[in-house]
């Protein structure tokens, strides 16, 4: 951190589908339109216009009751590449003012400033730099912040949103916070925004003066650190670290040696869920899997594959790694360890928020309550029956 | 794209002859000279001294008729609000405001409000009134206090078409939030210097002892560039008097943003 002051800036381009349609259309800038899904009769709107949420269409909102307020609404499907581009744009921006960036799906960007100021000035200048610059190069309308940690500055932006720039001196985070509205922070789920209404807390300064038995007590096991977040509490590092250089992984050890093929599906469910889970985590996917095999007489053999299909959820993971693993299953031998990774990473569409209380289909709403879950009790607290196999 | 229109924080300054007007010149002859450079001016005597009408229609025939004037609010308006006699006090003010506002040269009405004033619920009242009273000007406000820096203000300010101040200040403890947001279709920009080191604790002249250096003024004006896309006229003021250097700034950055 700058001992001068503020250094993180986050970028983020709101309603990021939207405006990279708009952005390679401009003629789209002043209609009522919305990315989504066509076809499914709960298809939902992943992400709006200016002129779209003028009429109250929200990110999130049923296609259907979408239409109903807006009979002409104009419905557009993600362009996955174009926003992959855009993303890789912004980054690539980013990285002209430090080393330090963290590319984050959805038009989001974090980069540490820290030590830069002799080359350009304050932080906050080089955020004005870079903004002009998105807006001139890529034709997006970023709301930008400059604060002393990723929280404060993601609170700021949304704060400001749909664009524009913010610093928040180092010091005055705690003041900044205090009158913020309470959904702009962050980790808040559905139902706790539901019970802090109820109990008339709209500001994130009153879940700021809770304290450590009230914030339990209100909000749950979660209840100190978003307690802890509402004072503008957040340790968390600027992950430098490209899509294309992250990858997923785990490791399933067997008890004793097997050879038996349910045994090792059912480790390689266990593995995919776990993987899953961490994929979703971060709102990334993945295109290639690599299944390594360890082996009784201490060989180890990999098989890798290549998905067309950005593999997200557990179920296209299972699949996909069951078809391969005849492959992967070269040898007659006893299996000792199954290992799984997931590489080329890009972030995937969310229909709607994660955790949220819209879904398109039964099973991914399954799928997000024992994210929800694992998250918060451990990772193996939910699992499929066939994954208990493999001892 | 906007009109930019680049001033400084007061003209009447003794130590600005010299570096700024030529020896010699009289105290009464500053506005006619400065109008000869600058499009626009922020009055600040209007904060310590109610305005009357004659003192604003003799600075009105001093200037050229497409020169803008700024006026920052008195002070017994924001800073010692008296709440019975508030009304009698904003009368007086706008009462003055009839002459440039009817020769098309007010360009805003500033309310400047300090550290004490809090985010609190008859603090909003007030200036939810106040602004009301005010509601037939072009108006921006700028707050000290960071609690108003929040999504409520915003869209209350954009609901009205009021500016919400941007600001350029130190990175010194307790100084507001910059924050460059569209909330109406004026923009006001004021560049206070970054003198870090005298920002507390010291008298105005010496806060505001400040010279913006070029790759500053690079990124203000990157700043005012972006705010000028949205908005249909963006007001620059210069506040760091002292010296005369609140001239060379202005002088500087209309040179960088190509403009008078």
């Amino acid at each position: 951190m700058d001992k001068e002051g503020a250094s993180i800036i986050h970028v983020n381009i709101t309603d990021f589908f939207a405006s990279v349609a708009i952005a390679e259309d401009r003629s789209l800038q002043e209609k009522a339109f919305v990315i989504a899904y066509e076809g499914d009769g709960r298809s939902v709107v992943i992400s709006s216009s200016a002129c779209a949420r003028r009429e109250g269409i929200e990110k999130g909102m049923y296609l259907s009751t979408a239409f109903r307020m807006v009979p002409h609404l104009q419905v557009i499907p993600p362009d996955e590449r174009a926003s992959f581009v855009m993303q890789r744009s912004l980054y690539e921006i980013a990285s002209g003012y430090t080393p330090a960036v963290e590319n984050s799906p959805g038009g989001h960007l974090y980069l540490d400033m820290d030590g830069t100021s002799r080359l350009f000035g304050p932080a906050i200048d080089s955020a004005v730099l870079m903004s002009r610059t998105i807006c001139e190069r890529l034709s997006l309308q970023p709301a930008v912040a400059v604060a002393s940690n990723k929280l404060v500055a993601k609170i700021a932006t949304r704060a400001i949103r749909p664009s524009g720039i913010t610093h928040i001196p180092k010091g005055e985070e705690k003041d900044f916070l205090f009158s913020q509205d309470i959904s702009l922070l962050p980790g808040l789920s559905y139902a706790n925004r539901r019970l802090l209404r109820v109990a008339g807390i709209r500001k994130i300064g009153t879940v700021a003066d809770l304290d450590d038995q009230q914030a339990e007590a209100l909000l749950g096991k979660n209840g100190i650190a978003l307690r802890n977040s509402a004072r503008g509490e957040d340790l968390t590092p600027v992950n430098t670290r490209r899509f294309e250089e992250r990858s997923v992984s785990t490791r399933i050890d067997f008890n004793r040696g097997s050879q038996r093929l349910d045994t090792i599906e059912a480790a390689l469910i266990r593995g995919a869920e776990d993987i899953g889970l961490q994929l979703r985590k971060e709102s990334m996917g993945c295109h290639a899997l690599a299944i390594t095999i360890y082996w009784a007489d201490r060989k180890v053999t990999t098989y890798t594959g290549r998905s067309k299909e950005l593999l997200v959820w557990d179920d296209q993971l299972i699949q996909t790694l069951k078809g391969w693993l005849d492959k992967a299953l070269s040898r007659r031998l006893h299996v000792i360890a199954v290992a799984l990774k997931g590489t080329q990473l890009r972030p995937y569409i969310e229909e709607t928020e994660l955790f949220e209380e819209f879904s398109v289909t039964k099973t991914r709403q399954i799928q997000k309550s024992v994210d929800l879950l694992r998250l918060r009790f451990g990772n193996h607290l939910v699992t499929r029956a066939t994954a208990l196999h493999h001892g | 794209m906007a009109t930019i229109y680049i001033g400084t924080s007061g003209y009447s300054y003794t130590e600005w002859v010299g570096p700024v007007y030529p020896e010699g010149t009289r105290s009464c002859d500053f506005l006619s000279l400065y109008s000869t450079e600058f499009p626009t001016v922020e009055l600040n005597f209007s904060y310590y001294r109610m305005p009357r009408k004659e003192q604003l229609q003799k600075m009105s025939c001093d200037v050229p008729q497409s020169f803008k004037f700024s006026i920052k609010a008195h002070e017994s308006l924001t800073h010692t609000v008296d709440f019975n006699l508030w009304q009698k006090n904003a009368g007086q003010f706008r009462d003055a405001l009839e002459i440039p506002a009817d020769n098309g040269q007010l360009a805003a009405v500033l309310f400047q409000f300090p550290y004490s004033f809090h985010y609190e619920t008859d603090r909003r009242r007030y200036l939810d009134a106040l602004l009301r009273e005010f509601s037939s000007y072009p108006l921006a406000v700028e707050f000290r206090n960071s609690k108003w820096y929040n999504s409520r203000t915003i869209e209350a300010l954009k609901n009205r078409d009021i500016a919400l101040t941007s600001l350029d200040l130190p990175q010194a403890p307790r100084t507001p939030p910059i924050m460059d947001v569209h909330t109406s279709r004026l923009s006001y920009i004021r560049l206070h210097g970054r003198n870090r080191e005298n920002w507390w604790g010291s008298d105005a002249a010496n806060r505001y002892d400040y010279l913006y250096s070029t790759k500053e003024l690079e990124a203000i004006a990157s700043r005012i560039r972006t705010v000028a896309t949205y908005s249909e006229s963006v007001l620059v003021y210069f506040n760091n008097h002292r010296r005369g250097q609140a001239v060379q700034g202005a002088r500087e950055l209309g040179k960088i943003l190509r403009i008078r």
